[in-house]
Protein backbone atom coordinates (compact mmCIF):
# COMPACT_ATOMS: atom_id res chain seq x y z
CA UNK A 1 0.00 0.00 0.00
CA UNK A 2 1.40 3.40 -1.36
CA UNK A 3 1.51 6.02 2.04
CA UNK A 4 -1.13 8.06 0.10
CA UNK A 5 -3.67 5.41 0.29
CA UNK A 6 -3.01 4.51 3.33
CA UNK A 7 -3.41 8.50 4.70
CA UNK A 8 -6.97 8.17 2.82
CA UNK A 9 -7.78 4.78 4.30
CA UNK A 10 -7.05 6.20 7.85
CA UNK A 11 -8.33 9.72 7.62
CA UNK A 12 -10.98 10.94 5.57
CA UNK A 13 -10.97 13.89 3.05
CA UNK A 14 -13.98 15.64 4.71
CA UNK A 15 -12.88 15.21 8.02
CA UNK A 16 -9.09 16.28 7.60
CA UNK A 17 -10.63 19.35 6.21
CA UNK A 18 -12.67 20.23 9.36
CA UNK A 19 -9.48 20.00 11.04
CA UNK A 20 -7.62 22.36 9.27
CA UNK A 21 -9.85 24.75 8.52
CA UNK A 22 -9.03 26.65 11.74
CA UNK A 23 -5.58 26.74 11.27
CA UNK A 24 -5.55 27.71 7.71
CA UNK A 25 -7.75 30.70 9.00
CA UNK A 26 -5.94 31.48 12.06
CA UNK A 27 -2.71 31.68 9.93
CA UNK A 28 -4.30 33.75 7.24
CA UNK A 29 -5.56 36.31 10.18
CA UNK A 30 -1.95 36.25 11.55
CA UNK A 31 -0.77 37.19 8.35
CA UNK A 32 -3.38 40.16 8.10
CA UNK A 33 -2.29 41.17 11.66
CA UNK A 34 1.11 41.34 10.22
CA UNK A 35 0.92 43.10 7.47
CA UNK A 36 -1.45 45.52 8.95
CA UNK A 37 0.68 46.52 11.63
CA UNK A 38 4.13 46.11 8.72
CA UNK A 39 2.11 48.99 6.96
CA UNK A 40 1.92 51.09 10.36
CA UNK A 41 4.91 50.58 11.15
CA UNK A 42 6.49 51.85 7.77
CA UNK A 43 3.82 54.96 7.97
CA UNK A 44 5.18 55.85 11.07
CA UNK A 45 8.30 55.39 10.27
CA UNK A 46 8.16 57.59 7.05
CA UNK A 47 6.35 60.26 9.07
CA UNK A 48 9.91 60.40 11.52
CA UNK A 49 11.95 60.57 8.46
CA UNK A 50 9.59 63.78 7.61
CA UNK A 51 10.52 65.34 10.62
CA UNK A 52 14.25 64.66 10.73
CA UNK A 53 15.18 67.88 9.25
CA UNK A 54 18.44 66.62 8.49
CA UNK A 55 17.81 64.14 6.39
CA UNK A 56 16.61 66.62 3.94
CA UNK A 57 18.56 66.83 0.84
CA UNK A 58 18.61 69.02 -1.51
CA UNK A 59 17.56 66.37 -4.10
CA UNK A 60 14.63 66.48 -1.32
CA UNK A 61 14.04 69.76 -1.54
CA UNK A 62 13.68 70.25 -4.93
CA UNK A 63 11.67 67.18 -5.69
CA UNK A 64 9.08 68.52 -2.76
CA UNK A 65 8.90 72.31 -4.59
CA UNK A 66 8.80 70.70 -7.85
CA UNK A 67 5.58 68.67 -7.09
CA UNK A 68 3.89 71.51 -4.42
CA UNK A 69 3.85 73.41 -8.36
CA UNK A 70 2.15 69.97 -9.65
CA UNK A 71 -0.58 69.66 -7.23
CA UNK A 72 -0.55 72.35 -5.88
CA UNK A 73 -0.52 75.41 -8.11
CA UNK A 74 -1.83 73.64 -10.75
CA UNK A 75 -4.60 72.55 -8.93
CA UNK A 76 -6.06 76.31 -8.25
CA UNK A 77 -8.31 76.49 -10.99
CA UNK A 78 -10.04 72.88 -10.50
CA UNK A 79 -10.26 74.17 -6.62
CA UNK A 80 -11.44 77.59 -7.51
CA UNK A 81 -14.50 76.51 -9.82
CA UNK A 82 -15.14 73.60 -7.29
CA UNK A 83 -15.04 76.24 -4.53
CA UNK A 84 -17.44 78.33 -6.57
CA UNK A 85 -20.10 76.05 -7.01
CA UNK A 86 -19.94 75.36 -3.78
CA UNK A 87 -20.58 78.74 -2.88
CA UNK A 88 -23.29 79.50 -5.18
CA UNK A 89 -25.15 75.78 -4.16
CA UNK A 90 -24.34 75.42 -0.43
CA UNK A 91 -23.56 79.30 1.09
CA UNK A 92 -26.45 80.90 -0.83
CA UNK A 93 -28.90 78.19 0.85
CA UNK A 94 -27.97 78.93 3.83
CA UNK A 95 -27.67 82.25 3.90
CA UNK A 96 -31.49 82.00 2.14
CA UNK A 97 -32.72 79.68 4.41
CA UNK A 98 -31.59 81.48 7.55
CA UNK A 99 -33.26 83.94 6.50
CA UNK A 100 -36.49 82.74 5.89
CA UNK A 101 -35.80 80.21 9.73
CA UNK A 102 -35.31 83.77 11.15
CA UNK A 103 -31.63 82.72 12.01
CA UNK A 104 -29.48 85.29 10.01
CA UNK A 105 -27.59 85.81 12.73
CA UNK A 106 -26.27 82.07 13.23
CA UNK A 107 -24.68 81.98 8.80
CA UNK A 108 -21.81 81.88 10.41
CA UNK A 109 -22.21 79.32 12.97
CA UNK A 110 -23.50 76.78 10.18
CA UNK A 111 -21.03 77.86 7.68
CA UNK A 112 -18.08 77.15 10.23
CA UNK A 113 -19.89 73.58 11.05
CA UNK A 114 -20.87 72.74 7.60
CA UNK A 115 -17.98 74.43 4.95
CA UNK A 116 -14.98 75.08 7.35
CA UNK A 117 -14.85 71.44 9.73
CA UNK A 118 -16.26 69.14 6.79
CA UNK A 119 -16.74 70.27 3.33
CA UNK A 120 -13.69 71.95 2.12
CA UNK A 121 -11.12 69.65 3.52
CA UNK A 122 -12.95 67.18 1.88
CA UNK A 123 -14.08 68.26 -1.32
CA UNK A 124 -10.52 69.73 -2.02
CA UNK A 125 -8.95 66.12 -0.99
CA UNK A 126 -11.62 64.30 -3.54
CA UNK A 127 -10.28 67.24 -5.90
CA UNK A 128 -6.38 65.61 -4.87
CA UNK A 129 -7.63 62.22 -5.30
CA UNK A 130 -8.90 62.66 -8.87
CA UNK A 131 -6.52 64.66 -10.09
CA UNK A 132 -3.36 63.39 -8.47
CA UNK A 133 -3.50 60.34 -6.56
CA UNK A 134 -4.15 58.37 -9.98
CA UNK A 135 -1.55 60.02 -11.65
CA UNK A 136 1.00 59.21 -8.91
CA UNK A 137 -0.17 56.13 -8.99
CA UNK A 138 0.80 55.30 -12.58
CA UNK A 139 4.31 57.61 -12.61
CA UNK A 140 5.32 55.60 -9.22
CA UNK A 141 3.71 52.29 -10.65
CA UNK A 142 5.64 52.73 -14.03
CA UNK A 143 9.30 53.41 -11.93
CA UNK A 144 8.41 50.39 -10.27
CA UNK A 145 7.48 48.15 -13.05
CA UNK A 146 10.98 49.42 -15.36
CA UNK A 147 12.78 48.66 -12.43
CA UNK A 148 13.84 52.11 -11.65
CA UNK A 149 13.24 51.99 -8.16
CA UNK A 150 16.25 49.13 -7.86
CA UNK A 151 18.28 51.54 -10.33
CA UNK A 152 17.92 54.30 -7.39
CA UNK A 153 18.73 51.65 -4.78
CA UNK A 154 21.77 50.60 -6.81
CA UNK A 155 23.07 54.55 -6.56
CA UNK A 156 22.46 54.37 -3.23
CA UNK A 157 19.63 56.81 -3.37
CA UNK A 158 16.47 55.08 -0.80
CA UNK A 159 13.57 55.92 -3.15
CA UNK A 160 11.26 56.54 0.14
CA UNK A 161 14.04 59.69 0.33
CA UNK A 162 13.85 61.22 -3.13
CA UNK A 163 9.87 59.88 -4.22
CA UNK A 164 7.69 59.49 -0.50
CA UNK A 165 8.73 62.15 1.73
CA UNK A 166 9.18 64.95 -0.39
CA UNK A 167 5.68 63.88 -2.61
CA UNK A 168 3.74 63.16 1.10
CA UNK A 169 4.70 66.49 2.19
CA UNK A 170 4.12 68.28 -0.90
CA UNK A 171 0.66 67.27 -0.80
CA UNK A 172 0.16 67.49 1.96
CA UNK A 173 1.08 71.59 2.18
CA UNK A 174 -0.89 71.70 -1.29
CA UNK A 175 -3.88 70.43 0.74
CA UNK A 176 -3.70 73.19 3.41
CA UNK A 177 -3.25 75.72 1.02
CA UNK A 178 -6.01 74.96 -1.46
CA UNK A 179 -8.10 73.95 1.39
CA UNK A 180 -7.78 77.69 3.05
CA UNK A 181 -8.43 79.27 -0.94
CA UNK A 182 -11.67 76.53 -1.01
CA UNK A 183 -12.91 78.36 1.92
CA UNK A 184 -12.22 81.71 0.68
CA UNK A 185 -13.35 81.63 -2.73
CA UNK A 186 -16.38 79.67 -1.58
CA UNK A 187 -17.60 82.27 0.70
CA UNK A 188 -16.80 85.29 -1.23
CA UNK A 189 -18.70 84.09 -4.33
CA UNK A 190 -21.61 82.69 -2.45
CA UNK A 191 -21.60 86.06 -0.46
CA UNK A 192 -21.60 87.54 -3.38
CA UNK A 193 -24.28 86.34 -5.13
CA UNK A 194 -26.52 86.49 -1.85
CA UNK A 195 -25.69 90.05 -2.02
CA UNK A 196 -26.27 90.45 -6.07
CA UNK A 197 -29.38 88.25 -5.62
CA UNK A 198 -30.98 90.89 -2.99
CA UNK A 199 -30.79 87.21 -0.58
CA UNK A 200 -28.33 88.94 1.87
CA UNK A 201 -29.27 92.20 3.19
CA UNK A 202 -25.66 93.05 4.65
CA UNK A 203 -22.69 93.41 2.41
CA UNK A 204 -20.32 90.77 1.51
CA UNK A 205 -17.12 91.47 3.34
CA UNK A 206 -19.37 91.83 6.86
CA UNK A 207 -20.58 88.23 6.28
CA UNK A 208 -17.16 87.10 5.57
CA UNK A 209 -15.91 88.57 8.79
CA UNK A 210 -18.91 87.41 10.18
CA UNK A 211 -17.47 83.39 9.52
CA UNK A 212 -13.73 83.90 10.20
CA UNK A 213 -14.95 85.68 13.39
CA UNK A 214 -16.75 82.49 14.51
CA UNK A 215 -14.38 80.32 14.36
CA UNK A 216 -12.82 79.17 17.77
CA UNK A 217 -9.39 78.10 17.88
CA UNK A 218 -10.18 74.39 17.90
CA UNK A 219 -12.15 75.38 14.60
CA UNK A 220 -8.67 76.96 13.44
CA UNK A 221 -6.85 74.04 14.94
CA UNK A 222 -9.14 71.69 12.54
CA UNK A 223 -8.71 74.30 9.66
CA UNK A 224 -4.93 73.08 9.52
CA UNK A 225 -4.49 69.72 10.64
CA UNK A 226 -7.30 67.79 8.41
CA UNK A 227 -6.18 69.02 5.21
CA UNK A 228 -2.23 68.19 6.48
CA UNK A 229 -3.32 64.69 7.77
CA UNK A 230 -5.91 63.94 4.55
CA UNK A 231 -3.22 65.24 1.71
CA UNK A 232 0.06 63.23 3.39
CA UNK A 233 -2.18 60.00 3.55
CA UNK A 234 -3.29 60.61 -0.09
CA UNK A 235 0.10 60.53 -1.44
CA UNK A 236 1.75 58.20 1.27
CA UNK A 237 -1.02 55.28 -0.06
CA UNK A 238 -1.12 56.18 -3.37
CA UNK A 239 2.79 56.41 -3.93
CA UNK A 240 2.51 52.79 -1.59
CA UNK A 241 0.76 51.11 -3.62
CA UNK A 242 2.22 52.00 -6.62
CA UNK A 243 5.33 50.68 -5.63
CA UNK A 244 3.42 47.36 -5.32
CA UNK A 245 3.98 46.74 -8.87
CA UNK A 246 6.88 45.42 -8.81
CA UNK A 247 5.81 42.68 -6.34
CA UNK A 248 2.22 42.15 -7.62
CA UNK A 249 3.89 41.84 -11.50
CA UNK A 250 0.91 43.45 -12.21
CA UNK A 251 0.12 46.27 -14.87
CA UNK A 252 -0.65 49.40 -13.24
CA UNK A 253 -4.24 49.94 -14.44
CA UNK A 254 -5.21 47.13 -12.00
CA UNK A 255 -3.75 49.14 -9.17
CA UNK A 256 -6.18 52.33 -10.24
CA UNK A 257 -9.18 51.58 -8.79
CA UNK A 258 -7.48 49.82 -5.75
CA UNK A 259 -5.96 53.03 -4.96
CA UNK A 260 -8.88 55.44 -5.73
CA UNK A 261 -10.88 53.26 -3.34
CA UNK A 262 -8.05 53.12 -0.70
CA UNK A 263 -7.95 56.65 -0.62
CA UNK A 264 -11.40 57.57 -0.57
CA UNK A 265 -11.89 55.53 2.10
CA UNK A 266 -9.15 56.64 4.02
CA UNK A 267 -10.14 60.25 3.54
CA UNK A 268 -13.46 59.62 5.08
CA UNK A 269 -12.15 57.64 8.49
CA UNK A 270 -9.31 60.10 8.89
CA UNK A 271 -11.48 63.01 8.01
CA UNK A 272 -14.57 61.82 10.47
CA UNK A 273 -12.38 60.86 13.27
CA UNK A 274 -10.51 64.11 13.17
CA UNK A 275 -13.88 65.82 13.29
CA UNK A 276 -15.05 63.66 15.86
CA UNK A 277 -11.69 64.22 18.52
CA UNK A 278 -11.20 68.52 17.39
CA UNK B 1 53.24 31.79 9.11
CA UNK B 2 56.66 33.69 9.95
CA UNK B 3 57.19 37.79 10.34
CA UNK B 4 57.41 37.89 6.64
CA UNK B 5 54.30 35.96 5.62
CA UNK B 6 52.54 38.17 8.21
CA UNK B 7 53.44 41.36 6.72
CA UNK B 8 52.33 39.98 2.83
CA UNK B 9 49.49 39.09 4.09
CA UNK B 10 48.53 42.46 5.67
CA UNK B 11 49.47 44.37 3.27
CA UNK B 12 48.06 42.18 0.41
CA UNK B 13 45.33 44.20 -1.19
CA UNK B 14 41.73 43.79 -0.02
CA UNK B 15 39.37 43.10 -2.81
CA UNK B 16 36.36 45.91 -3.54
CA UNK B 17 34.16 42.94 -3.97
CA UNK B 18 34.19 39.85 -2.88
CA UNK B 19 31.70 36.93 -3.32
CA UNK B 20 32.11 33.46 -1.88
CA UNK B 21 29.70 30.50 -3.21
CA UNK B 22 26.81 32.82 -3.65
CA UNK B 23 23.88 31.71 -4.45
CA UNK B 24 20.65 33.83 -5.08
CA UNK B 25 17.66 33.05 -5.67
CA UNK B 26 14.64 33.51 -8.35
CA UNK B 27 12.77 36.55 -6.73
CA UNK B 28 9.87 37.66 -9.24
CA UNK B 29 11.35 38.50 -12.85
CA UNK B 30 14.96 38.27 -11.71
CA UNK B 31 16.51 34.68 -12.41
CA UNK B 32 18.65 32.47 -10.48
CA UNK B 33 22.42 33.10 -9.93
CA UNK B 34 25.26 31.69 -8.34
CA UNK B 35 28.61 33.18 -8.37
CA UNK B 36 32.21 33.08 -6.74
CA UNK B 37 34.62 36.16 -7.35
CA UNK B 38 36.82 38.43 -6.23
CA UNK B 39 37.48 42.03 -7.61
CA UNK B 40 40.79 43.79 -6.92
CA UNK B 41 41.44 47.42 -6.95
CA UNK B 42 42.47 48.07 -10.50
CA UNK B 43 40.99 45.61 -12.32
CA UNK B 44 38.57 44.64 -15.33
CA UNK B 45 36.33 41.75 -15.18
CA UNK B 46 34.24 41.26 -18.47
CA UNK B 47 31.07 38.84 -18.37
CA UNK B 48 29.58 37.67 -21.33
CA UNK B 49 25.89 36.94 -21.42
CA UNK B 50 23.18 37.39 -23.87
CA UNK B 51 20.30 37.45 -21.16
CA UNK B 52 19.86 41.17 -20.11
CA UNK B 53 17.55 39.57 -17.39
CA UNK B 54 19.99 36.90 -16.25
CA UNK B 55 22.86 40.33 -16.44
CA UNK B 56 20.74 42.43 -14.52
CA UNK B 57 20.60 39.87 -11.69
CA UNK B 58 24.13 39.19 -11.77
CA UNK B 59 24.44 42.91 -11.35
CA UNK B 60 22.09 43.11 -8.35
CA UNK B 61 23.84 40.06 -6.57
CA UNK B 62 27.10 42.25 -6.86
CA UNK B 63 25.55 45.26 -5.34
CA UNK B 64 23.73 44.13 -2.85
CA UNK B 65 20.40 44.28 -4.18
CA UNK B 66 19.53 40.68 -4.68
CA UNK B 67 19.85 39.02 -1.23
CA UNK B 68 21.52 35.41 -1.00
CA UNK B 69 20.49 32.48 0.27
CA UNK B 70 23.98 31.26 0.75
CA UNK B 71 27.10 32.77 0.86
CA UNK B 72 28.07 36.63 1.08
CA UNK B 73 28.91 39.29 -0.93
CA UNK B 74 31.40 41.93 0.36
CA UNK B 75 31.71 45.65 -0.58
CA UNK B 76 35.19 47.17 0.83
CA UNK B 77 35.33 44.42 3.26
CA UNK B 78 30.84 45.01 4.55
CA UNK B 79 28.98 42.17 4.05
CA UNK B 80 25.68 43.08 2.12
CA UNK B 81 23.24 41.30 3.52
CA UNK B 82 24.65 42.30 7.48
CA UNK B 83 24.57 45.67 7.03
CA UNK B 84 21.84 48.12 8.16
CA UNK B 85 19.37 49.40 5.15
CA UNK B 86 21.39 53.14 6.12
CA UNK B 87 24.56 51.67 5.69
CA UNK B 88 24.30 49.85 2.26
CA UNK B 89 22.51 53.19 0.88
CA UNK B 90 25.56 55.01 1.82
CA UNK B 91 27.79 52.38 0.31
CA UNK B 92 27.04 52.26 -2.83
CA UNK B 93 28.10 55.76 -3.10
CA UNK B 94 30.92 55.08 -4.21
CA UNK B 95 29.47 52.98 -7.07
CA UNK B 96 28.45 53.73 -10.40
CA UNK B 97 26.60 51.49 -12.37
CA UNK B 98 24.92 51.60 -16.03
CA UNK B 99 22.13 49.75 -15.55
CA UNK B 100 20.27 46.89 -18.86
CA UNK B 101 16.71 48.25 -17.70
CA UNK B 102 14.98 51.44 -15.95
CA UNK B 103 17.92 54.12 -16.18
CA UNK B 104 15.91 57.16 -16.54
CA UNK B 105 12.99 58.99 -13.96
CA UNK B 106 10.97 60.00 -17.21
CA UNK B 107 9.63 63.16 -15.29
CA UNK B 108 13.23 64.51 -15.31
CA UNK B 109 15.64 66.06 -17.82
CA UNK B 110 18.53 63.43 -18.73
CA UNK B 111 20.89 66.23 -17.24
CA UNK B 112 18.66 66.06 -14.20
CA UNK B 113 18.95 62.27 -14.12
CA UNK B 114 22.50 62.35 -14.67
CA UNK B 115 23.38 64.85 -11.66
CA UNK B 116 20.93 63.02 -9.59
CA UNK B 117 23.27 60.83 -7.50
CA UNK B 118 26.01 63.36 -7.12
CA UNK B 119 23.59 66.24 -5.94
CA UNK B 120 22.47 63.62 -3.83
CA UNK B 121 25.06 62.37 -2.11
CA UNK B 122 27.22 65.48 -1.80
CA UNK B 123 27.18 69.26 -1.36
CA UNK B 124 29.46 69.50 -4.31
CA UNK B 125 28.05 73.50 -5.44
CA UNK B 126 25.96 72.69 -8.93
CA UNK B 127 28.12 74.60 -11.43
CA UNK B 128 30.70 72.30 -10.43
CA UNK B 129 28.78 69.04 -10.69
CA UNK B 130 27.32 70.57 -14.54
CA UNK B 131 31.30 71.35 -15.22
CA UNK B 132 32.34 67.62 -14.19
CA UNK B 133 29.32 65.96 -15.93
CA UNK B 134 29.79 68.32 -18.94
CA UNK B 135 33.65 67.63 -19.60
CA UNK B 136 33.06 63.90 -19.16
CA UNK B 137 29.90 64.36 -21.98
CA UNK B 138 32.58 65.85 -23.70
CA UNK B 139 35.01 63.10 -23.62
CA UNK B 140 31.88 60.48 -24.52
CA UNK B 141 30.94 62.60 -27.47
CA UNK B 142 28.22 64.56 -26.63
CA UNK B 143 28.21 68.53 -27.34
CA UNK B 144 27.29 68.97 -23.72
CA UNK B 145 24.37 67.53 -21.51
CA UNK B 146 21.22 66.81 -22.66
CA UNK B 147 18.83 68.77 -21.43
CA UNK B 148 15.23 67.46 -22.81
CA UNK B 149 13.45 64.51 -21.46
CA UNK B 150 14.87 60.83 -21.71
CA UNK B 151 11.57 59.92 -24.02
CA UNK B 152 12.76 62.69 -26.52
CA UNK B 153 16.28 61.37 -26.19
CA UNK B 154 17.85 59.09 -29.12
CA UNK B 155 19.14 55.51 -28.04
CA UNK B 156 22.55 56.23 -28.84
CA UNK B 157 22.89 59.86 -26.70
CA UNK B 158 20.94 57.89 -24.00
CA UNK B 159 23.45 55.14 -23.40
CA UNK B 160 26.03 57.70 -22.80
CA UNK B 161 24.15 59.38 -20.37
CA UNK B 162 24.25 55.97 -18.35
CA UNK B 163 28.25 55.97 -18.79
CA UNK B 164 28.63 59.58 -18.10
CA UNK B 165 26.40 59.23 -14.35
CA UNK B 166 28.28 55.80 -13.75
CA UNK B 167 32.03 57.83 -14.11
CA UNK B 168 30.63 61.15 -12.35
CA UNK B 169 32.41 61.40 -9.07
CA UNK B 170 35.50 59.07 -8.87
CA UNK B 171 33.36 55.68 -8.18
CA UNK B 172 35.48 53.03 -6.92
CA UNK B 173 33.50 50.19 -8.61
CA UNK B 174 31.55 50.59 -12.20
CA UNK B 175 29.21 47.81 -13.26
CA UNK B 176 28.30 48.15 -16.84
CA UNK B 177 25.46 46.18 -17.97
CA UNK B 178 25.38 45.98 -21.96
CA UNK B 179 26.41 49.51 -22.13
CA UNK B 180 27.67 49.44 -26.07
CA UNK B 181 24.83 48.20 -28.51
CA UNK B 182 26.51 46.06 -31.87
CA UNK B 183 25.34 49.43 -33.85
CA UNK B 184 27.19 52.44 -31.60
CA UNK B 185 30.47 51.08 -31.84
CA UNK B 186 31.75 54.92 -31.35
CA UNK B 187 30.99 54.44 -27.63
CA UNK B 188 33.89 51.65 -27.19
CA UNK B 189 37.00 54.05 -27.62
CA UNK B 190 35.51 56.72 -24.76
CA UNK B 191 34.13 53.97 -22.21
CA UNK B 192 37.52 52.01 -22.93
CA UNK B 193 39.65 55.27 -21.96
CA UNK B 194 36.83 56.17 -18.78
CA UNK B 195 37.56 52.36 -17.89
CA UNK B 196 41.15 52.60 -17.94
CA UNK B 197 41.38 55.78 -15.75
CA UNK B 198 38.96 54.22 -12.62
CA UNK B 199 41.74 51.57 -13.33
CA UNK B 200 44.52 54.34 -12.87
CA UNK B 201 42.67 55.31 -9.73
CA UNK B 202 42.63 51.68 -7.95
CA UNK B 203 39.28 51.58 -9.00
CA UNK B 204 37.46 48.53 -10.64
CA UNK B 205 35.06 47.47 -13.58
CA UNK B 206 32.79 45.04 -13.79
CA UNK B 207 32.12 44.93 -17.36
CA UNK B 208 28.78 42.85 -19.07
CA UNK B 209 28.09 42.32 -22.64
CA UNK B 210 26.81 40.42 -25.04
CA UNK B 211 29.25 40.64 -27.79
CA UNK B 212 31.89 38.04 -27.76
CA UNK B 213 34.15 39.91 -29.79
CA UNK B 214 35.00 42.31 -27.27
CA UNK B 215 36.01 39.66 -24.63
CA UNK B 216 38.75 38.78 -27.33
CA UNK B 217 39.42 42.03 -28.49
CA UNK B 218 42.99 42.76 -27.30
CA UNK B 219 42.35 46.57 -27.00
CA UNK B 220 40.25 46.08 -23.94
CA UNK B 221 42.55 45.05 -21.50
CA UNK B 222 40.49 43.07 -18.87
CA UNK B 223 42.38 40.61 -16.23
CA UNK B 224 39.88 38.27 -15.98
CA UNK B 225 36.97 37.12 -18.26
CA UNK B 226 33.53 35.27 -17.23
CA UNK B 227 30.98 33.83 -19.01
CA UNK B 228 27.12 33.79 -17.25
CA UNK B 229 25.83 30.23 -18.52
CA UNK B 230 22.43 29.28 -17.49
CA UNK B 231 22.81 32.14 -14.27
CA UNK B 232 25.99 30.53 -13.35
CA UNK B 233 28.86 32.79 -13.18
CA UNK B 234 32.04 30.66 -14.67
CA UNK B 235 35.36 31.32 -15.75
CA UNK B 236 35.91 32.28 -19.72
CA UNK B 237 38.56 29.55 -19.73
CA UNK B 238 36.73 26.85 -17.81
CA UNK B 239 34.17 27.30 -19.93
CA UNK B 240 36.10 26.95 -23.18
Amino acid sequence: MNPASSTHTHTPAHESNVQRAPAWRSHRFLAWLGRGFAAIGAFTLTFIRVLSLGRWRRTMRSEMLEYFYQVGVKAVPAIAVTAALVGIGLVMQIVYWTGIAGQAERIGEFLVLVLVRQVAPIVTALVLIGRSGSVLVDEVGHLAATGHLQVLRSMGIDPDDLITLPRSVAMSVAALVLTILFVNVALWVGFLGAQLSGVAKQPAWELVLTVFSGLTPGDQLLLIVKPLVLGYVIAYLSIRIGMRVQHTRGSVRHLLPKAFVSTLLATFVIGTLISAVM
Amino acid sequence: MNTYQQLSHEHAPQPILDARDVQVPADGWRPAVTLDVQVYPGELHLVSSRDTLRSAALADALLGIAIPAQGSVHFLGADWQHSPSEARLSLRRSIGRVPGRGAWMSTHSVMDNILLPQRHHTLLPEHALRSAATELARRFGLPGLPMQRPDACNDADLRRAACIRAFLGRPTLVVLEHPVSAVDTDLLTPLVGAVQQLRRRRGAVVWITGHDALLNDAAIPADRRHRLVGGDLLAWEKQR
